[in-house]
């Protein structure tokens, strides 16, 4: 019998019809990307210290804050909890856009693109699923910064039923607002191969106008600052947060509600543009010639 | 469905914008292309003729500016999902790069199976079948970033197999291969077309290997489609030239080479395996016994010199010009080199 006769008999078998459902696509492009992070050993330890170490430059900062300040902005007394949920949340989010845009890159470089790119995958089941990835390996920094903020920094988050719920509600709808911004970004990163200028705008923007590290109430005297700061739905998520685990507030609270309003609005109006931007992104790099950049 | 592949008209140029002018690379012109369900159809053309434009236009990945193309019956700009779910394509001019390096070999095929549509227990038998094929049994649950590139190759070989697809696109498929998997690999693409009569559309540098393989030869050169028909049928175009093979004891120097090429019965010269020359001339006789006179001067110990038939190297370098990769002649950075008498 010759050597190929195993695969000749193999492949005159038919293959049963149908094609998977969009849902298990995505998530398989997840799971293969979880599979990926999770061969590197310490890369989770090493960011969690990162992160920790520079919420404890926020506990001396937190010296030089008036707690009435805070109170009067409704976040309770310590600028130390109010500061570990700003830089907890905030690095989350840096740290999902920058993966997907890091994500992206890898795979224009290795060829991996092209290779997905060629089989009935469609892009949504494929940006998603890299963007979702990028989020889930994130969501587990965020929860060792407050836990550790808790421990070691003595931060006094509220931890009730309803708080934690609430808070993550704010998670998911961050996960969700913020989906078309990476999914946008990966497809600027897509055209232009090197440099994120998504993920460094937003960054800035958020350290700056959302209130990562002060009272958006400091912004009274600006108008025009002010006003931008209620554009960025990073701005919602904070006070959502921070409403639930330094107060205790839920759902059922206006102002918290309102947030999520906002968010879900934001979730609506962001993806569609996301995926807008790498439909024609896709296309641009089909036009040149760039859909690998070995 | 009279054509697995039909290409009509297609053309493509790749535009670079610098500052404010756009320098245009015209990589495909005008060319049209039909193949029939199971025909075996070797692609050639020198580094940069447009074959890695044309597959990648027919794998979806690149937009044509004008033209059709459609594959196994599908068009690829209006149907691109029927047109990937129709394909196996591989590109060996990646090395193997484009795996999943940090993944075993069995998830990197279970994650393309599953993209693929491939229920898991159909996914899980072919993997397990394809593996052994390859001989990557032993290593399917190895990271890939530890293979070696022919084990890549490999790989990507199974994977472009795994769903059973009509056509299959195979851009140098047997780089990086040892001798024996080459030549399986070989078979089994030839049992794959004759067998279970799927479309393949095959490069290679190696024209040896294309003529042993593929009845018809597609020829692409500077983007147009310069010959297209049976290799017997190539090779009589060749009638009216004729071939004399040199082969030496020893390594050529490019001195040699060069002030053979010089003579006027010979109209080029090409490296042609181990220390042999083939050389196209006008009269072989009258050539022979120029060449052997040329020899003896220069002091080179031949060992053997004959006419033979134009093959398919041959048709290829008449109708390009060019060389491939394989058959450039020695010059002095690529010549062994050699203590000076």
């Amino acid at each position: 019998m010759s050597a190929e006769a195993p695969v000749i008999a193999l492949l005159r078998r038919p293959l049963p019809g149908g094609s998977r459902p969009t849902e298990s696509k995505t998530l398989a492009v997840t799971l293969l990307r979880l599979k990926i992070f999770l061969s590197y050993r310490y890369f989770f330890v090493v960011e969690l210290m990162s992160i920790v170490s520079l919420a404890a430059v926020y506990y001396f900062v937190g010296f030089q804050v008036r707690p009435e300040a805070l109170e009067e902005a409704g976040y309770g007394r310590s600028y130390i909890g109010f500061a570990l949920v700003g830089v907890a949340a905030s690095h989350f989010l840096y740290t999902c856009i920058s993966r997907i845009g890091h994500i992206m890159t890898h795979e224009l470089m290795t060829g991996t693109f092209e290779a997905v790119m060629s089989t009935p995958v469609k892009h949504r089941e494929y940006v998603v699923g890299q963007a979702l990835v990028g989020f889930v390996m994130s969501g587990y920094l965020m929860a060792g910064v407050l836990l550790a903020g808790v421990l070691l920094l003595g931060a006094p988050l509220v931890a009730t039923p309803g708080s934690i719920g609430t808070a993550i509600v704010f998670v998911l709808l961050l996960m969700a607002s913020h989906l078309g911004i990476g999914i946008f970004a990966a497809g600027i990163l897509m055209v232009h191969k090197k440099g994120d200028p998504i993920t460094f705008i937003l960054d800035t923007l958020t350290q700056l106008f959302a209130g990562v590290l002060f009272p958006l109430s400091l912004l009274k005297g600006y108008p025009l600052l002010e006003g931008f700061s209620r554009v960025l739905p990073f701005t919602y998520v904070l006070e959502g947060l921070r409403k639930s685990l330094l107060t205790g507030a839920t759902l059922a609270e206006p102002g918290v509600a309102r947030a999520a309003g906002v968010l879900v609005l934001a979730t609506v109006i962001l993806i569609p543009l996301g995926m807008l931007s790498f439909h024609r992104g896709f296309d641009k790099v089909r036009r040149l010639g760039l859909t690998g950049s070995y | 469905m009279d054509y697995a592949l039909e290409v009509e008209g297609l053309s493509k140029t790749y535009r670079k914008r610098k500052g404010f002018k756009v320098r245009e690379t015209p990589a495909l012109e005008n060319v049209s292309l039909r193949v029939r369900p199971g025909e075996f159809v070797g692609l050639l053309g020198p580094n940069g003729a447009g074959k890695t434009t044309l597959l990648k236009i027919l794998c979806t990945l690149l937009l044509p500016d004008g033209g059709s193309a459609r594959l196994n019956g599908f068009d690829v700009l209006k149907q691109s999902e029927e047109v990937r779910r129709s394909i196996g394509w591989l590109h060996g001019e990646t090395g193997g790069r484009a795996l999943y390096w940090r993944l075993t070999a069995r998830d990197n095929l279970r994650f393309y199976a599953y993209l693929q549509d491939v229920p898991p227990r159909v996914a899980r038998e072919r993997i397990d079948t394809l593996l052994d094929f390859f001989g990557l049994r032993g290593d399917a649950d190895r990271q890939v970033l530890k293979f070696s590139t022919g084990m890549k190759v490999k790989l990507m070989l199974a994977r472009a197999l795994l769903h059973n697809p009509p056509v299959l696109l195979m851009d140098e498929p047997t780089v990086g291969l040892d001798v024996r998997m080459a030549r399986e690999t070989r078979d089994l693409l030839r049992s794959l077309s004759a067998e279970l009569q799927k479309t393949i559309l095959f490069t290679s540098h190696n024209l040896t290997e294309v003529e042993k393989l593929c009845p018809r030869v597609a020829i692409l050169h500077r983007g147009r489609l310069i010959a297209d028909d049976t290799t017997p049928n190539l090779a009589a175009r060749l009638k009216t030239r004729e071939i004399v093979e040199v082969k030496a004891m020893d390594a050529w120097r490019p001195a040699e080479v060069h002030r053979l090429q010089r003579l006027p019965s010979v109209k080029s010269v090409e490296a042609d395996g181990e220390n042999t020359l083939a050389l196209e001339v006008d009269e072989a006789p009258q050539a022979i016994l120029e060449l052997a006179q040329a020899l003896g001067t220069m002091g080179v110990r031949v060992q053997h010199i004959a006419q033979r038939e134009p093959r398919l190297e041959d048709v290829f370098l008449h109708l390009t010009g060019e060389p491939t990769t394989a058959t450039k002649p020695p010059t002095p950075e690529t010549a062994p080199r050699e203590t000076p008498e």
